[in-house]
């Protein structure tokens, strides 16, 4: 299918000022930016005071990724009459794996997404990333979760002791 | 005396903490309310209950039946709501647990019993006529049958099956497509063998503590809970050599919130004693977290028992000086244990 090369175009500013162009459609797979865009629709250059650059870059890799799989899905059901199961469930699960990948970045970075994908309201990626995040959570001591995340332990022995002594059985080791 | 003011026909703290009620059946027009933290009785009338059997609880929501109709309601005395379910017309000898799978006000809302000794399971909706019957296959196992406990988290049903000496934790399709059809029903089945952990020990008794989709969590059921824990939230930032101020003590508490709806019980509680920004975490995010079942393993006259993460495969072993003196667990509700 030719894309149509009249498809309004988007330009997004990061908080460094680089600036993104993007179709209209991978913008409004941001809920943010959507609602901006029906509240004017001729709005084109949009700051994202929020976002830098290496992340917006990010954000809209993910977008393109998803649009451009929708768009395929809803080709093949346009072509064939009704989409098979198979193709489907296989083009779900290249989008798992594209996903799976995509999330292959330091916990520094995941933090920036989350925020980012919170603020500009990308529900897919919000749900991703912190589902990454909790999976870094899981099964580990509250030592190897500070590790794993950069966190300075800021608490007095004191105050550690006293967390742990409401529910010692928590912080045993498990088998 | 019995106490009729129509005004409050409840209990004042009713909806704030938790309350037994017990049924009077047939004998008594009037229902008991025991209230666990004091023991007082308080004795009110429910109509809505009066001369019915209560044959499960979920959540707040009463499972009740007519003995002689074999009518089912669901009620809540909290939302003094109700909803027919089909009668129960299958001659159940001993009826078992009983799930929904959301709020009874949504058109998603399934209902599912099991019953103890057998190997089906009957689910329906509010509105259906009658109860669908569906004979569980129970992997090669011949010789087993539901136990009567029910779970249900993230969108599978979880069931304990017994032997005589074992007990296997399983779970079976999903339920949450909108029509379920009997076969994918079926066919989606597994099983999750603690065969091996149960024979390393000398099991008396298990029940399921934390239900999944419920509120509450074990951290309440034994007021081992950290709420003493001040709610004022303070920030720390860490140095790092990176030039941007990122840090995970940063992000705001809704998101970690929504972090913390995917952690269990434990993992949460681990979470909580990593830095000060997070300590707070458990108190903030209890009401609403979605945590999935944990087993609770008792043995008689032991204050030592176990929880097990069936998931992950985890096991805790936690000391609790009330179950020293008790012979059996008679249900769990919303992360609480009715000894």
């Amino acid at each position: 299918m030719a894309r149509s090369s009249t498809e309004n175009m988007i330009t997004l500013m990061s908080s460094d000022g680089e600036e993104f162009m993007v179709t209209e459609k991978v913008a409004r797979e941001c809920t943010t930016i959507r609602n901006m865009l029906e509240d004017d629709c001729v709005i084109t250059n949009i700051p994202l005071p929020n976002v830098t650059s290496d992340i917006l870059s990010m954000v809209i890799e993910y977008c393109m990724e998803h649009v451009a799989a929708a768009e395929k899905a809803a080709a093949e059901t346009a072509e064939k009459g009704s989409s098979s199961a198979p193709a489907a469930a296989k083009a779900n699960k290249d989008l798992e794996e594209w996903d799976k990948a995509f999330m292959n970045v330091d916990v520094y970075t995941l933090c920036d997404l989350i925020l980012a994908a919170n603020y500009l309201n990308v529900s897919g990626l919000l749900d991703l990333t912190i589902q990454t995040a909790a999976n870094l959570i899981k099964g580990k001591s509250p030592e190897q979760i500070r590790k794993t995340f950069h966190i300075q332990n800021d608490l007095s022995l004191e105050e550690e002791e006293k967390i742990r002594s409401q529910t010692p059985w928590a912080f045993e080791k498990s088998e | 005396m019995s106490n009729k003011s129509d005004a409050s026909p409840l209990p004042p703290s009713f909806g704030y903490m938790p309350w037994i009620i017990q049924l009077n059946g047939s004998k008594k027009l009037t229902q008991n309310f025991i209230n666990p933290s004091d023991g007082t009785i308080e004795e009110r009338s429910v109509p809505m209950m009066q001369q019915k059997i209560c044959v499960g609880v979920f959540g707040e929501w009463i499972l009740l039946m007519d003995p002689k109709s074999k009518e089912l309601t669901l009620f809540s005395v909290t939302f003094d709501q109700k909803f027919s379910l089909p009668r129960l017309l299958e001659p159940l000898e001993s009826l078992g647990g009983f799930i929904l799978t959301s709020d009874p006000t949504s058109t998603k809302c399934k209902a599912f019993i099991v019953s103890k000794g057998e190997t089906f399971i009957l689910h329906c909706r509010p509105k259906d006529e009658n109860w669908t019957k569906v004979k569980v296959k129970l992997d090669t196992r011949d010789n087993y049958c539901f136990r009567g406990d029910i779970s249900i988290c993230k969108g599978k049903l979880y069931a304990l099956l017994s032997e005589i000496e074992e007990i296997e934790y399983y779970r079976y399709g999903r339920y949450d497509t909108v029509v379920i059809d009997v076969e994918d029903f079926l066919t989606g089945s597994f099983c999750l063998s603690l065969s091996e952990y149960i024979r390393r020990i000398n099991f008396i008794g298990w029940c399921l503590v934390d239900q999944g989709a419920t509120s509450g969590g074990f951290q309440d059921a034994h007021s081992i809970s950290s709420n003493e824990t001040n709610t004022t939230t303070t920030y720390k930032r860490i140095e790092n050599t990176s030039d941007v101020t990122r840090s995970w003590t940063d992000m705001p508490l809704d998101l970690v919130n929504l972090l913390c709806s995917r952690l269990n019980v434990v993992e949460l509680m681990r979470l909580s004693s990593v830095c000060k920004a997070w300590t707070s975490l458990p108190t903030h995010s209890m009401d609403d977290k979605k945590a999935w079942p944990l087993l609770l393993q008792y043995s008689k006259n032991s204050s030592t028992c176990r929880l097990y993460d069936p998931i992950y495969g985890y096991q805790y072993s936690c000391e609790i000086k009330e179950l020293e003196s008790c012979e059996k667990i008679w249900s769990s509700n919303n992360g609480w244990i009715l000894l």
